[in-house]
């Protein structure tokens, strides 16, 4: 039987590679051979001019700070999620009459946008009258001091995540056979004991696929800081994405903005990469 | 007899303490329904409130009445109906190649799809921008639903569940004389239920909560996505805090609910999603 090429899977797959190819892969290639070129002001591509953007780039104050910046926030946030949330996977992991009830109230974070979150916070966290000021006692001027305001912003982006971490480190918690843990008990283990021994090793590859996803997505963070500081004050908020932004959307300098796009996508390339492959082999432990 | 007591009274204390952990965690939540229907001066002022002293209603009138709330509402239903459908159509066409298909390059198609995950969307937004001006769709529906059809996430979500049916129904179909098209329509969509519901849901949520990209689409306060109206509301100088809190709720709502019914598709269908097989 002589088998012909059939068009028709090509038919089936052919709207999502266009989509796909058009909206990721395009602009990926188009940002980093953009970023060779001297760019002017209408975004069009002068003259070739090599690695000068990145030059420029890597010389420019306001971008050291923000990798700074980025990476200060991404490495509070992201262990203080994954902590949280496995503190609130260990409550939970075992099936009571009201699990449905908190599994609910750890998870709904999830359910928030980043603009609504940061509309209530902005207000919880008000200044001068707010409600955190008020019940702590505290006069901390949240969005106004810039030794403070990546506190705020961490503090968000904390919450934020906790609800899709919780789930997984969740799934990953009931996942440890209840066994270990009964046979752990019988031999006079305490809880962190338990945890340490049985169930550390047991969800590491969750944990480790968590953290570089986290990184991955702390790293591009710029939400919270186009609604609410525009990377002030003075730069304490500037993260490397919306450093990209401003330069691309406000000041029109189109080839830092490239330059500091393909970093960035690099860096966050990097973590992302390395959890996919993980999770690949790490979902064969025994 | 006393020992099972005392393991029942723990576990009730415990489960109590887990209840009020989660009440902090959804306190933002909680806290800004609560506070919606406060007098601004209870919000923030010299005694802030977390019950309102009296309920009033006033804040959700005055949202109503002097923002463009309504609409941005209907805007981010349509946008978020329409590329959800989309994307769901698109990505069960692909997953339905994929996976009932042997052809040259598949393994090449297959990567190029799975690896769009590997790619931050923040680092290509301008030159989507740019992209999508030049199509003229800055300040229409089509330039923000386009860039949420394609998902390779979706794609690999639905293939892995295509995969699970029998092949001999294909063969079945075939046999029959059921052409390819009818076969993905009559008989491989209606049993996959399932999972196109738990993309659909993770997909509602995804897309009424995007932000900077709706941003990016809109100049006209008409064109905003509630989101967009929203942040735009609290950095107006001048805004009452009960109103802009009114327009947080109603911005949260529809995935509040949906949240809520379907928790268990969500949770699924996004650890689902994480490349386990």
């Amino acid at each position: 039987m002589k088998k012909k090429i059939k068009i028709n899977p090509y038919i089936y797959i052919l709207l999502s590679m266009l989509c796909l190819i058009t909206f990721i892969y395009y602009p990926a290639i188009k940002t980093m051979i953009k970023s060779l070129y001297l760019v002017n002001a209408q975004n069009r591509p002068v003259k070739f001019i090599g690695l000068e953007n990145y030059i420029k780039l890597f010389s420019d104050p306001e971008f050291i700070n923000s990798i700074k910046v980025t990476f200060t926030y991404a490495l509070v946030v992201v262990p203080c999620t994954l902590l949280i949330s496995l503190i609130l996977a260990l409550f939970s992991s075992r099936k009571r009459k009201m699990s449905v009830v908190y599994e609910l109230l750890y998870a709904v974070p999830m359910a928030v946008s980043v603009s609504v979150a940061c509309v209530v916070f902005s207000i919880l966290l008000n200044g001068n009258l707010g409600l955190i000021n008020h019940v702590f006692h505290l006069n901390v001027q949240w969005f106004t001091d810039k030794n403070v305001t990546l506190i705020a912003l961490m503090f968000i982006g904390i919450w934020l995540d906790i609800g899709m971490n919780y789930l997984f480190m969740l799934s990953a918690v009931r996942g440890v056979p209840a066994e270990l843990l009964e046979a752990a008990e019988i031999d006079g283990a305490g809880i962190l004991q338990k945890v340490k021994s049985i169930i550390a090793p047991l969800i590491s590859p969750t944990v480790f696929y968590l953290f570089c996803v986290d990184m991955g997505a702390a790293l591009m963070m710029s939400g919270p800081v186009i609604i609410l500081t525009n990377g002030g004050p003075s730069g304490a908020t500037n993260t490397m994405i919306y450093y990209m932004y401003k330069k691309g959307f406000y000041i029109f300098n189109y080839g830092l903005s490239y330059a500091a796009a393909v970093i960035a996508f690099i860096i966050g390339f990097i973590a992302v990469l390395i959890a996919f492959v993980w999770e690949r082999k790490g979902v064969k432990y025994s | 007899m006393r020992r099972l007591k005392n393991k029942k009274i723990k576990s009730i204390i415990f489960q109590i303490f887990f209840i009020f952990v989660g009440l902090i965690i959804a306190f933002p939540i909680i806290y800004s329904v609560s506070a919606s229907f406060m007098k601004a001066t209870d919000i923030v002022g010299l005694n802030p409130r977390i019950i309102p002293k009296s309920f009033t209603l006033k804040n959700y009138k005055e949202v109503l009445e002097s923002t463009n709330i309504i609409r941005q509402v209907f805007n981010s239903l349509l946008i978020t109906v329409m590329a959800c459908a989309l994307r769901l159509l698109v990505a069960a066409l692909a997953a339905f190649g994929f996976s009932f298909y042997e052809f040259p390059f598949k393994k090449l198609f297959f990567y190029l799809t799975i690896c769009t995950m590997l790619i931050p969307g923040e680092a290509t937004l301008l030159t989507n921008y740019e992209t999508v001006s030049k199509m003229h769709m800055v300040n229409t529906y089509a330039g923000s639903i386009i860039m949420f059809i394609g998902s390779g996430t979706s794609v690999f979500i639905i293939r892995q569940y295509f995969l699970t049916l029998p092949k001999s129904l294909h063969e079945a179909a075939v046999i029959d004389g059921c052409s390819d098209f009818r076969f993905f329509c009559t008989i491989v969509m209606p049993l996959s239920k399932p999972v196109l519901s738990a993309a659909a849901i993770n997909g509602f949520v995804q897309i009424w909560n995007q932000y900077i990209w709706p941003k990016l689409m809109a100049t006209r306060t008409e064109m905003f996505t509630v989101q967009v109206g929203l942040a735009q509301l609290n950095s107006t100088q001048g805004s009452s805090y009960g109103v802009i809190l009114a327009a947080a709720v109603i911005a949260l709502l529809p995935t509040l609910l949906f949240f809520i019914f379907f928790q268990k598709q969500i949770a699924g269908g996004m650890v689902a999603g994480s490349i386990k097989e």
